[in-house]
Protein backbone atom coordinates (compact mmCIF):
# COMPACT_ATOMS: atom_id res chain seq x y z
CA UNK A 1 0.00 0.00 0.00
CA UNK A 2 1.14 3.47 -1.27
CA UNK A 3 2.02 6.01 1.91
CA UNK A 4 -0.09 8.60 0.84
CA UNK A 5 1.70 11.40 2.85
CA UNK A 6 4.90 9.95 1.94
CA UNK A 7 6.43 11.34 5.08
CA UNK A 8 5.86 11.60 8.94
CA UNK A 9 3.25 14.17 10.02
CA UNK A 10 5.19 17.43 11.75
CA UNK A 11 7.03 16.07 14.21
CA UNK A 12 7.35 18.23 17.81
CA UNK A 13 9.88 20.70 18.62
CA UNK A 14 12.50 20.25 20.84
CA UNK A 15 12.08 22.23 24.06
CA UNK A 16 15.13 24.42 23.66
CA UNK A 17 16.58 23.53 20.16
CA UNK A 18 17.29 27.05 18.30
CA UNK A 19 14.39 27.63 15.38
CA UNK A 20 17.15 27.00 12.81
CA UNK A 21 20.34 25.74 12.38
CA UNK A 22 22.72 24.95 9.79
CA UNK A 23 25.86 22.72 10.23
CA UNK A 24 28.40 23.03 7.53
CA UNK A 25 25.84 23.24 4.64
CA UNK A 26 27.13 22.96 1.21
CA UNK A 27 26.12 22.55 -2.28
CA UNK A 28 27.69 21.97 -5.31
CA UNK A 29 26.14 22.43 -9.20
CA UNK A 30 28.17 20.57 -11.74
CA UNK A 31 31.67 21.58 -9.60
CA UNK A 32 30.82 25.38 -8.90
CA UNK A 33 29.89 25.68 -5.01
CA UNK A 34 26.58 27.73 -4.62
CA UNK A 35 27.04 27.22 -0.95
CA UNK A 36 30.56 26.41 0.63
CA UNK A 37 30.54 25.11 4.55
CA UNK A 38 28.27 27.70 5.42
CA UNK A 39 27.29 27.36 9.52
CA UNK A 40 25.11 29.38 11.66
CA UNK A 41 22.14 29.35 14.24
CA UNK A 42 19.21 31.42 14.57
CA UNK A 43 17.17 31.86 17.68
CA UNK A 44 13.31 31.82 18.00
CA UNK A 45 11.95 34.74 17.60
CA UNK A 46 14.97 36.63 15.72
CA UNK A 47 15.05 38.11 12.33
CA UNK A 48 17.19 37.92 10.08
CA UNK A 49 18.13 40.11 6.53
CA UNK A 50 20.26 37.38 4.32
CA UNK A 51 22.49 39.59 2.14
CA UNK A 52 24.77 39.02 -0.73
CA UNK A 53 25.26 39.80 -4.37
CA UNK A 54 22.90 38.08 -7.07
CA UNK A 55 23.72 34.52 -7.18
CA UNK A 56 25.75 34.43 -3.82
CA UNK A 57 23.27 31.37 -2.85
CA UNK A 58 20.49 33.12 -0.90
CA UNK A 59 17.74 31.09 -2.61
CA UNK A 60 19.96 28.00 -2.18
CA UNK A 61 20.11 28.25 0.87
CA UNK A 62 16.41 29.10 1.36
CA UNK A 63 15.61 26.11 -0.60
CA UNK A 64 17.55 23.69 1.61
CA UNK A 65 16.41 25.22 4.90
CA UNK A 66 13.00 24.82 3.38
CA UNK A 67 13.50 20.75 2.53
CA UNK A 68 12.80 21.66 -0.92
CA UNK A 69 16.05 20.80 -2.20
CA UNK A 70 18.83 18.67 -0.92
CA UNK A 71 22.53 19.88 0.38
CA UNK A 72 25.15 18.32 -1.23
CA UNK A 73 26.49 18.01 2.46
CA UNK A 74 26.47 18.83 5.79
CA UNK A 75 23.10 19.26 7.81
CA UNK A 76 19.71 21.37 8.73
CA UNK A 77 17.99 21.47 11.56
CA UNK A 78 14.85 23.12 12.38
CA UNK A 79 13.63 23.09 15.68
CA UNK A 80 15.69 20.03 16.37
CA UNK A 81 14.60 18.37 13.46
CA UNK A 82 15.28 17.73 9.73
CA UNK A 83 13.11 20.26 7.74
CA UNK A 84 11.37 17.23 5.88
CA UNK A 85 9.49 16.92 9.37
CA UNK A 86 8.01 20.19 9.72
CA UNK A 87 4.82 21.71 8.08
CA UNK A 88 5.46 24.71 9.86
CA UNK A 89 7.97 26.28 7.26
CA UNK A 90 7.04 28.57 5.27
CA UNK A 91 8.98 29.78 1.48
CA UNK A 92 7.77 33.11 0.32
CA UNK A 93 9.26 32.88 -3.28
CA UNK A 94 9.97 35.72 -5.34
CA UNK A 95 6.64 37.20 -6.68
CA UNK A 96 7.06 36.09 -9.98
CA UNK A 97 7.08 32.42 -9.87
CA UNK A 98 3.80 31.63 -9.71
CA UNK A 99 1.11 31.89 -12.52
CA UNK A 100 -1.18 34.98 -11.49
CA UNK A 101 -3.72 34.05 -14.56
CA UNK A 102 -4.30 31.07 -12.20
CA UNK A 103 -8.48 31.34 -11.31
CA UNK A 104 -8.13 31.79 -7.68
CA UNK A 105 -9.07 34.49 -5.36
CA UNK A 106 -6.44 35.92 -2.70
CA UNK A 107 -8.60 33.90 -0.10
CA UNK A 108 -8.29 30.77 -2.31
CA UNK A 109 -4.64 31.65 -2.25
CA UNK A 110 -4.69 32.05 1.42
CA UNK A 111 -6.75 28.96 2.64
CA UNK A 112 -4.47 27.29 0.69
CA UNK A 113 -1.82 27.40 3.32
CA UNK A 114 -3.84 25.80 5.52
CA UNK A 115 -3.72 22.44 3.57
CA UNK A 116 -1.00 21.10 4.98
CA UNK A 117 -3.19 21.37 8.61
CA UNK A 118 -6.83 19.86 7.37
CA UNK A 119 -4.89 17.19 5.80
CA UNK A 120 -6.02 14.72 3.23
CA UNK A 121 -9.99 14.38 2.15
CA UNK A 122 -10.46 17.02 4.85
CA UNK A 123 -12.01 19.99 3.79
CA UNK A 124 -12.02 23.87 5.20
CA UNK A 125 -14.57 24.29 7.86
CA UNK A 126 -15.89 27.47 9.17
CA UNK A 127 -12.83 27.91 11.53
CA UNK A 128 -10.38 27.57 8.66
CA UNK A 129 -12.22 29.84 6.63
CA UNK A 130 -12.04 32.45 9.93
CA UNK A 131 -8.70 31.44 10.15
CA UNK A 132 -7.60 32.58 6.82
CA UNK A 133 -9.56 36.22 7.38
CA UNK A 134 -7.86 36.74 10.31
CA UNK A 135 -4.60 36.29 8.83
CA UNK A 136 -5.75 38.28 6.02
CA UNK A 137 -6.66 41.05 8.30
CA UNK A 138 -3.42 40.74 10.29
CA UNK A 139 -1.88 42.09 6.77
CA UNK A 140 -4.46 44.44 5.83
CA UNK A 141 -5.83 42.81 3.09
CA UNK A 142 -9.36 41.80 4.01
CA UNK A 143 -10.84 43.94 2.07
CA UNK A 144 -9.15 42.32 -0.85
CA UNK A 145 -10.62 38.15 0.16
CA UNK A 146 -12.65 38.25 -3.38
CA UNK A 147 -10.14 40.14 -5.66
CA UNK A 148 -8.62 37.78 -8.47
CA UNK A 149 -4.88 37.33 -7.96
CA UNK A 150 -3.62 38.78 -11.34
CA UNK A 151 -5.70 42.26 -10.07
CA UNK A 152 -2.93 42.95 -7.16
CA UNK A 153 -0.65 45.19 -6.89
CA UNK A 154 3.28 44.02 -5.99
CA UNK A 155 2.79 44.81 -2.82
CA UNK A 156 -0.65 43.16 -2.05
CA UNK A 157 1.01 40.40 -4.20
CA UNK A 158 3.85 40.07 -1.41
CA UNK A 159 1.38 40.71 1.82
CA UNK A 160 -1.18 37.75 0.26
CA UNK A 161 1.81 35.26 0.73
CA UNK A 162 2.62 36.47 3.93
CA UNK A 163 -0.98 36.06 4.88
CA UNK A 164 -0.36 31.96 3.42
CA UNK A 165 2.12 31.52 5.61
CA UNK A 166 0.13 32.59 8.64
CA UNK A 167 -2.56 30.90 7.64
CA UNK A 168 0.44 27.75 7.39
CA UNK A 169 1.04 28.72 11.20
CA UNK A 170 4.58 28.92 10.24
CA UNK A 171 6.85 29.24 12.71
CA UNK A 172 9.64 29.71 10.45
CA UNK A 173 9.09 32.09 7.22
CA UNK A 174 11.67 32.50 4.59
CA UNK A 175 11.27 35.52 2.24
CA UNK A 176 13.09 36.08 -0.89
CA UNK A 177 13.39 39.23 -1.89
CA UNK A 178 9.95 40.09 -0.80
CA UNK A 179 10.97 43.90 -1.14
CA UNK A 180 12.32 44.28 -4.36
CA UNK A 181 10.54 46.14 -6.74
CA UNK A 182 8.33 47.61 -4.11
CA UNK A 183 7.56 51.04 -3.70
CA UNK A 184 8.88 52.92 0.03
CA UNK A 185 5.04 52.79 1.50
CA UNK A 186 4.27 48.83 0.49
CA UNK A 187 8.25 48.45 2.01
CA UNK A 188 7.48 50.11 5.20
CA UNK A 189 3.80 47.79 4.68
CA UNK A 190 5.80 44.90 5.10
CA UNK A 191 8.17 45.94 7.77
CA UNK A 192 5.16 46.53 9.90
CA UNK A 193 3.84 43.16 9.12
CA UNK A 194 7.50 42.09 10.10
CA UNK A 195 7.12 43.69 13.36
CA UNK A 196 3.72 42.00 14.32
CA UNK A 197 5.30 38.46 12.95
CA UNK A 198 8.47 39.51 15.96
CA UNK A 199 5.18 39.55 18.31
CA UNK A 200 4.27 36.14 17.37
CA UNK A 201 7.53 34.85 18.12
CA UNK A 202 7.89 33.25 14.41
CA UNK A 203 11.72 33.77 13.29
CA UNK A 204 11.83 35.17 10.33
CA UNK A 205 14.74 35.07 7.30
CA UNK A 206 14.37 37.60 4.49
CA UNK A 207 16.65 38.02 1.43
CA UNK A 208 17.63 41.30 0.08
CA UNK A 209 19.63 42.87 -2.31
CA UNK A 210 19.66 46.27 -0.23
CA UNK A 211 22.02 46.73 2.26
CA UNK A 212 20.59 50.02 3.82
CA UNK A 213 17.48 48.18 4.34
CA UNK A 214 19.22 45.06 6.54
CA UNK A 215 21.05 47.61 8.29
CA UNK A 216 17.81 49.39 9.73
CA UNK A 217 15.86 46.75 9.95
CA UNK A 218 16.91 43.58 11.33
CA UNK A 219 17.76 42.04 14.70
CA UNK A 220 21.43 40.27 12.69
CA UNK A 221 22.51 40.08 8.96
CA UNK A 222 24.01 37.46 7.42
CA UNK A 223 26.49 38.20 4.69
CA UNK A 224 26.83 35.33 2.16
CA UNK A 225 29.04 34.82 -1.08
CA UNK A 226 28.55 31.24 -1.56
CA UNK A 227 30.90 31.04 1.95
CA UNK A 228 29.55 32.90 4.92
CA UNK A 229 31.50 35.73 5.08
CA UNK A 230 29.72 37.23 8.35
CA UNK A 231 27.09 36.46 10.66
CA UNK A 232 26.02 38.87 13.86
CA UNK A 233 24.96 42.11 14.46
CA UNK A 234 24.95 44.73 11.82
CA UNK A 235 27.72 47.36 12.82
CA UNK A 236 29.85 43.95 13.07
CA UNK A 237 29.05 42.36 10.30
CA UNK A 238 29.06 45.41 7.90
CA UNK A 239 32.24 46.40 7.59
CA UNK A 240 34.03 47.37 4.96
CA UNK A 241 36.37 44.65 4.84
CA UNK A 242 33.41 41.71 4.99
CA UNK A 243 31.48 43.99 2.26
CA UNK A 244 34.18 43.88 -0.12
CA UNK A 245 35.15 40.83 0.04
CA UNK A 246 31.35 39.95 -0.34
CA UNK A 247 30.96 42.13 -3.42
CA UNK A 248 34.56 42.34 -4.72
CA UNK A 249 35.75 45.87 -6.30
CA UNK A 250 31.75 46.79 -6.64
CA UNK A 251 30.85 49.23 -4.19
CA UNK A 252 31.00 51.81 -2.72
CA UNK A 253 31.92 52.38 0.68
CA UNK A 254 31.53 55.33 2.45
CA UNK A 255 32.23 56.21 6.51
CA UNK A 256 29.82 58.42 8.05
CA UNK A 257 29.84 60.13 11.11
CA UNK A 258 28.29 57.13 13.29
CA UNK A 259 30.60 54.68 12.00
CA UNK A 260 28.15 52.92 9.59
CA UNK A 261 28.92 51.89 6.03
CA UNK A 262 26.81 53.41 3.37
CA UNK A 263 26.88 52.01 0.33
CA UNK A 264 25.81 52.77 -3.31
CA UNK A 265 24.33 51.00 -5.78
CA UNK A 266 24.35 46.86 -4.55
CA UNK A 267 22.69 45.89 -7.86
CA UNK A 268 25.87 43.64 -9.31
CA UNK A 269 26.70 40.30 -9.64
CA UNK A 270 29.56 38.68 -7.27
CA UNK A 271 32.55 37.91 -8.49
CA UNK A 272 32.06 34.54 -9.39
CA UNK A 273 29.75 35.87 -12.09
CA UNK A 274 27.29 32.91 -12.20
CA UNK A 275 23.25 32.98 -11.13
CA UNK A 276 22.05 29.99 -9.47
CA UNK A 277 19.33 32.32 -7.91
CA UNK B 1 -43.34 24.58 -31.29
CA UNK B 2 -44.78 21.25 -31.49
CA UNK B 3 -42.74 20.88 -35.04
CA UNK B 4 -39.42 22.28 -32.75
CA UNK B 5 -40.63 19.52 -29.90
CA UNK B 6 -40.63 16.71 -32.08
CA UNK B 7 -37.70 17.72 -33.56
CA UNK B 8 -35.82 17.28 -30.40
CA UNK B 9 -37.49 14.03 -29.25
CA UNK B 10 -37.35 11.92 -32.71
CA UNK B 11 -33.58 11.26 -32.35
CA UNK B 12 -34.84 10.12 -28.56
CA UNK B 13 -36.96 7.24 -29.70
CA UNK B 14 -33.64 5.94 -31.13
CA UNK B 15 -32.15 3.66 -28.55
CA UNK B 16 -28.73 4.44 -30.14
CA UNK B 17 -29.22 7.89 -29.73
CA UNK B 18 -29.88 7.11 -26.06
CA UNK B 19 -26.73 5.11 -25.68
CA UNK B 20 -24.98 7.85 -27.25
CA UNK B 21 -26.14 10.67 -25.78
CA UNK B 22 -25.76 9.08 -22.10
CA UNK B 23 -21.86 8.59 -23.36
CA UNK B 24 -21.17 11.42 -24.92
CA UNK B 25 -22.53 14.04 -21.76
CA UNK B 26 -20.61 11.50 -19.70
CA UNK B 27 -17.37 11.45 -21.46
CA UNK B 28 -17.34 15.01 -21.75
CA UNK B 29 -17.99 15.57 -18.34
CA UNK B 30 -14.59 13.75 -17.60
CA UNK B 31 -12.94 14.97 -19.78
CA UNK B 32 -13.65 19.23 -19.04
CA UNK B 33 -12.64 17.95 -15.04
CA UNK B 34 -9.75 16.37 -16.02
CA UNK B 35 -8.82 19.11 -19.18
CA UNK B 36 -8.82 22.09 -16.15
CA UNK B 37 -5.25 20.55 -14.92
CA UNK B 38 -4.20 20.41 -18.35
CA UNK B 39 -5.00 23.63 -19.69
CA UNK B 40 -3.42 25.18 -16.22
CA UNK B 41 -0.79 23.36 -16.03
CA UNK B 42 -0.03 23.54 -20.01
CA UNK B 43 -0.21 20.28 -20.75
CA UNK B 44 -2.06 20.11 -24.01
CA UNK B 45 1.06 18.52 -26.07
CA UNK B 46 0.53 15.78 -23.42
CA UNK B 47 -2.73 15.06 -23.49
CA UNK B 48 -2.70 15.27 -27.52
CA UNK B 49 0.63 12.98 -27.52
CA UNK B 50 -0.99 10.02 -24.46
CA UNK B 51 -4.45 9.58 -26.76
CA UNK B 52 -1.61 8.92 -29.83
CA UNK B 53 0.27 6.79 -27.93
CA UNK B 54 -2.71 4.12 -26.56
CA UNK B 55 -2.61 3.09 -30.31
CA UNK B 56 -0.69 -0.16 -29.75
CA UNK B 57 -2.51 -0.59 -26.66
CA UNK B 58 -6.05 -0.40 -28.91
CA UNK B 59 -4.68 -2.16 -31.61
CA UNK B 60 -3.49 -5.41 -29.58
CA UNK B 61 -6.43 -5.19 -27.60
CA UNK B 62 -8.88 -5.41 -30.82
CA UNK B 63 -6.38 -8.21 -32.33
CA UNK B 64 -6.02 -10.38 -29.08
CA UNK B 65 -10.39 -10.04 -28.41
CA UNK B 66 -11.76 -10.04 -32.21
CA UNK B 67 -13.01 -6.76 -31.60
CA UNK B 68 -14.56 -6.58 -28.55
CA UNK B 69 -14.81 -3.05 -27.11
CA UNK B 70 -14.22 -4.77 -23.50
CA UNK B 71 -10.74 -6.28 -24.31
CA UNK B 72 -9.34 -3.48 -26.29
CA UNK B 73 -10.87 -0.66 -23.61
CA UNK B 74 -8.80 -2.59 -20.96
CA UNK B 75 -5.71 -2.75 -23.64
CA UNK B 76 -6.22 0.38 -24.02
CA UNK B 77 -6.01 1.63 -20.32
CA UNK B 78 -3.38 -0.39 -19.78
CA UNK B 79 -1.38 1.49 -22.78
CA UNK B 80 -2.23 4.49 -21.65
CA UNK B 81 -1.12 4.45 -17.96
CA UNK B 82 2.17 3.17 -19.22
CA UNK B 83 2.56 5.56 -21.87
CA UNK B 84 1.89 8.55 -19.28
CA UNK B 85 4.18 7.45 -16.71
CA UNK B 86 6.47 5.99 -19.44
CA UNK B 87 6.55 9.74 -20.91
CA UNK B 88 7.18 11.23 -17.64
CA UNK B 89 9.79 8.94 -17.02
CA UNK B 90 12.05 9.73 -20.19
CA UNK B 91 11.70 13.71 -19.85
CA UNK B 92 13.03 13.23 -16.20
CA UNK B 93 15.82 10.94 -17.06
CA UNK B 94 17.36 12.75 -19.77
CA UNK B 95 18.61 16.13 -20.72
CA UNK B 96 16.42 16.39 -23.25
CA UNK B 97 13.43 19.07 -23.10
CA UNK B 98 10.39 17.22 -22.03
CA UNK B 99 8.50 18.35 -25.03
CA UNK B 100 11.34 16.46 -27.48
CA UNK B 101 10.33 13.41 -24.78
CA UNK B 102 6.98 13.81 -26.03
CA UNK B 103 7.17 13.72 -29.34
CA UNK B 104 9.65 10.94 -29.47
CA UNK B 105 6.92 8.86 -27.63
CA UNK B 106 3.86 9.97 -29.25
CA UNK B 107 4.83 9.73 -32.75
CA UNK B 108 6.67 6.20 -32.11
CA UNK B 109 4.07 4.73 -30.20
CA UNK B 110 1.40 6.05 -32.80
CA UNK B 111 2.99 4.73 -35.58
CA UNK B 112 3.31 1.18 -33.78
CA UNK B 113 -0.23 1.19 -33.61
CA UNK B 114 -1.11 1.91 -37.21
CA UNK B 115 1.63 -0.72 -38.20
CA UNK B 116 0.08 -3.48 -35.91
CA UNK B 117 -4.18 -2.43 -37.20
CA UNK B 118 -2.92 -2.58 -40.72
CA UNK B 119 -2.04 -6.24 -40.87
CA UNK B 120 -6.11 -6.65 -40.03
CA UNK B 121 -8.28 -6.83 -42.96
CA UNK B 122 -11.06 -4.41 -42.69
CA UNK B 123 -7.61 -2.02 -41.70
CA UNK B 124 -9.59 1.35 -42.95
CA UNK B 125 -12.78 0.98 -41.40
CA UNK B 126 -11.69 -0.63 -38.20
CA UNK B 127 -8.40 2.45 -38.18
CA UNK B 128 -11.28 5.43 -38.82
CA UNK B 129 -13.14 3.92 -35.89
CA UNK B 130 -9.93 4.52 -33.32
CA UNK B 131 -9.31 7.34 -34.90
CA UNK B 132 -12.18 9.68 -34.94
CA UNK B 133 -14.88 7.56 -32.65
CA UNK B 134 -17.75 6.04 -32.83
CA UNK B 135 -20.12 7.36 -30.33
CA UNK B 136 -23.53 5.75 -32.49
CA UNK B 137 -21.92 2.22 -31.67
CA UNK B 138 -21.76 2.27 -27.69
CA UNK B 139 -23.53 -1.00 -26.24
CA UNK B 140 -24.73 -1.42 -23.34
CA UNK B 141 -21.92 -2.75 -21.53
CA UNK B 142 -20.04 -0.40 -23.38
CA UNK B 143 -21.79 2.24 -21.67
CA UNK B 144 -21.84 0.93 -18.11
CA UNK B 145 -18.16 0.75 -18.67
CA UNK B 146 -17.37 3.99 -19.66
CA UNK B 147 -19.71 5.06 -16.26
CA UNK B 148 -18.05 2.92 -13.71
CA UNK B 149 -14.86 4.51 -14.70
CA UNK B 150 -16.43 8.05 -15.72
CA UNK B 151 -17.13 7.92 -11.98
CA UNK B 152 -13.87 7.00 -10.74
CA UNK B 153 -11.73 9.38 -12.22
CA UNK B 154 -14.46 12.25 -11.02
CA UNK B 155 -14.62 11.05 -7.15
CA UNK B 156 -10.99 11.29 -7.25
CA UNK B 157 -10.41 14.70 -9.04
CA UNK B 158 -12.96 15.65 -6.05
CA UNK B 159 -11.42 13.88 -3.21
CA UNK B 160 -7.93 15.55 -4.02
CA UNK B 161 -9.25 18.89 -5.70
CA UNK B 162 -7.31 20.83 -2.69
CA UNK B 163 -4.18 18.76 -3.06
CA UNK B 164 -3.95 18.99 -7.07
CA UNK B 165 -4.82 23.31 -6.77
CA UNK B 166 -2.04 23.37 -4.76
CA UNK B 167 0.59 20.98 -6.47
CA UNK B 168 -1.01 22.85 -9.90
CA UNK B 169 -0.84 26.38 -9.07
CA UNK B 170 2.85 26.97 -6.50
CA UNK B 171 4.60 23.27 -6.31
CA UNK B 172 7.31 25.21 -3.87
CA UNK B 173 4.34 25.28 -1.74
CA UNK B 174 3.36 21.76 -1.90
CA UNK B 175 6.86 21.11 -1.16
CA UNK B 176 7.09 22.95 1.73
CA UNK B 177 3.37 21.48 2.88
CA UNK B 178 5.06 18.11 2.38
CA UNK B 179 2.28 16.63 0.00
CA UNK B 180 3.50 13.78 -1.92
CA UNK B 181 4.37 15.33 -5.35
CA UNK B 182 5.33 12.71 -7.17
CA UNK B 183 2.55 10.58 -6.19
CA UNK B 184 0.20 13.13 -6.75
CA UNK B 185 1.97 14.28 -10.24
CA UNK B 186 1.44 10.39 -11.19
CA UNK B 187 -1.97 10.22 -9.82
CA UNK B 188 -3.05 13.31 -12.04
CA UNK B 189 -1.21 11.35 -14.99
CA UNK B 190 -3.46 8.15 -14.62
CA UNK B 191 -6.80 10.28 -14.17
CA UNK B 192 -5.76 11.87 -17.65
CA UNK B 193 -5.22 8.04 -19.40
CA UNK B 194 -8.12 6.74 -17.80
CA UNK B 195 -10.15 9.99 -19.24
CA UNK B 196 -8.85 9.38 -22.60
CA UNK B 197 -9.23 5.97 -22.82
CA UNK B 198 -13.32 6.76 -21.34
CA UNK B 199 -13.68 8.84 -24.09
CA UNK B 200 -11.82 6.74 -26.80
CA UNK B 201 -14.90 5.29 -28.18
CA UNK B 202 -16.70 8.58 -28.46
CA UNK B 203 -13.93 10.77 -30.06
CA UNK B 204 -11.02 8.66 -31.00
CA UNK B 205 -7.69 9.24 -30.44
CA UNK B 206 -7.05 12.15 -33.29
CA UNK B 207 -10.08 14.63 -31.65
CA UNK B 208 -9.25 13.48 -28.12
CA UNK B 209 -7.41 16.78 -27.33
CA UNK B 210 -10.25 19.00 -28.16
CA UNK B 211 -12.35 17.32 -25.62
CA UNK B 212 -10.14 17.30 -23.04
CA UNK B 213 -8.61 21.67 -23.31
CA UNK B 214 -11.74 23.13 -25.48
CA UNK B 215 -14.30 23.19 -22.58
CA UNK B 216 -11.83 23.70 -20.15
CA UNK B 217 -10.11 26.72 -22.01
CA UNK B 218 -13.65 28.20 -22.73
CA UNK B 219 -14.66 28.12 -19.13
CA UNK B 220 -11.01 29.59 -18.11
CA UNK B 221 -12.13 32.67 -20.47
CA UNK B 222 -15.61 32.93 -18.46
CA UNK B 223 -14.57 32.77 -15.12
CA UNK B 224 -11.71 33.69 -12.32
CA UNK B 225 -12.49 30.74 -9.74
CA UNK B 226 -11.44 27.13 -10.15
CA UNK B 227 -14.38 25.27 -8.70
CA UNK B 228 -16.26 27.31 -11.11
CA UNK B 229 -14.27 27.04 -14.24
CA UNK B 230 -14.77 23.20 -13.62
CA UNK B 231 -18.40 23.40 -13.61
CA UNK B 232 -18.41 25.93 -16.54
CA UNK B 233 -16.23 23.04 -18.25
CA UNK B 234 -18.13 19.89 -17.44
CA UNK B 235 -21.59 22.43 -18.68
CA UNK B 236 -19.97 23.60 -21.98
CA UNK B 237 -18.24 19.55 -22.68
CA UNK B 238 -22.32 17.99 -21.78
CA UNK B 239 -23.69 20.49 -23.92
CA UNK B 240 -21.68 20.09 -27.04
CA UNK B 241 -21.61 16.27 -26.77
CA UNK B 242 -25.40 16.78 -26.88
CA UNK B 243 -25.76 19.24 -29.70
CA UNK B 244 -22.97 17.67 -31.34
CA UNK B 245 -25.22 14.51 -31.65
CA UNK B 246 -28.01 16.21 -32.79
CA UNK B 247 -26.08 17.82 -35.46
CA UNK B 248 -24.80 14.48 -36.59
CA UNK B 249 -28.18 12.93 -36.45
CA UNK B 250 -29.69 15.40 -38.64
CA UNK B 251 -27.41 16.61 -40.93
CA UNK B 252 -25.12 12.88 -41.33
CA UNK B 253 -21.33 14.00 -40.48
CA UNK B 254 -19.26 12.13 -38.40
CA UNK B 255 -20.46 12.84 -34.42
CA UNK B 256 -16.96 12.93 -33.13
CA UNK B 257 -16.10 15.79 -35.28
CA UNK B 258 -19.49 17.35 -34.93
CA UNK B 259 -19.47 17.44 -30.85
CA UNK B 260 -15.77 18.75 -31.38
CA UNK B 261 -16.72 21.54 -33.51
CA UNK B 262 -19.49 22.42 -31.59
CA UNK B 263 -16.78 22.73 -28.61
CA UNK B 264 -14.64 24.93 -31.05
CA UNK B 265 -17.50 26.94 -32.15
CA UNK B 266 -18.45 27.94 -28.27
CA UNK B 267 -15.23 28.39 -27.57
CA UNK B 268 -14.79 30.67 -30.56
CA UNK B 269 -18.15 32.58 -29.27
CA UNK B 270 -16.71 33.18 -26.01
CA UNK B 271 -13.78 34.35 -27.33
CA UNK B 272 -15.22 36.82 -29.87
CA UNK B 273 -17.69 38.24 -27.02
CA UNK B 274 -14.73 38.58 -24.65
CA UNK B 275 -12.52 40.40 -27.08
CA UNK B 276 -15.60 42.57 -27.64
CA UNK B 277 -15.87 43.13 -24.15
CA UNK B 278 -12.12 44.03 -23.67
CA UNK B 279 -11.95 46.26 -26.64
CA UNK B 280 -15.67 48.67 -25.91
CA UNK B 281 -14.08 48.85 -22.68
CA UNK B 282 -10.67 50.44 -23.84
Amino acid sequence: MVNIRGIERAQPHKAKAPALEAIQLTRRYEGDYALEDVSFQVDRGERVAVVGPNGAGKSTLFQIVAGVLASSSGEVKVFGHKPLGHICIAYVSQRNEVDYSFPASVFDVVMMGRIGILGFFHNPRQEDRDYVTACLETVGMADLAHRQISELSGGQQQRMFIARALAQEAELMLMDEPLTGLDVVSQEGILDIMDELRQREVTVLVATHDLNLAAENFDKVMLLNHKLIGYGPVHEVFTPENLSEAYGGHLQLVETDDGMVVVGDTHVDGPGGHSHA
Amino acid sequence: MPEFLSWLVEPLTYSFMQRSLLAAVLVGIVCALVGTYIVLRGMAFFGDALAHAILPGVAAGYLVGGGTYLTVFWWALGAAVLASLGIGAVSRGTRLREDTAIGIIFAGTFALGIAMISSIRSYAVDLSHFLFGNVLGVSNSDLLLTAGFGLLVIVVIVAFYKEFMVLSFDPVLAATLRLPRRWLENLLLVLIAIAIVVALQTVGVALMVAMLVTPAATAFLLTKRLPRMMTLAALIAALSGIIGLYLSFYIGIASGAAIVLTCTAIFLLVWLGQTLKTNSQN
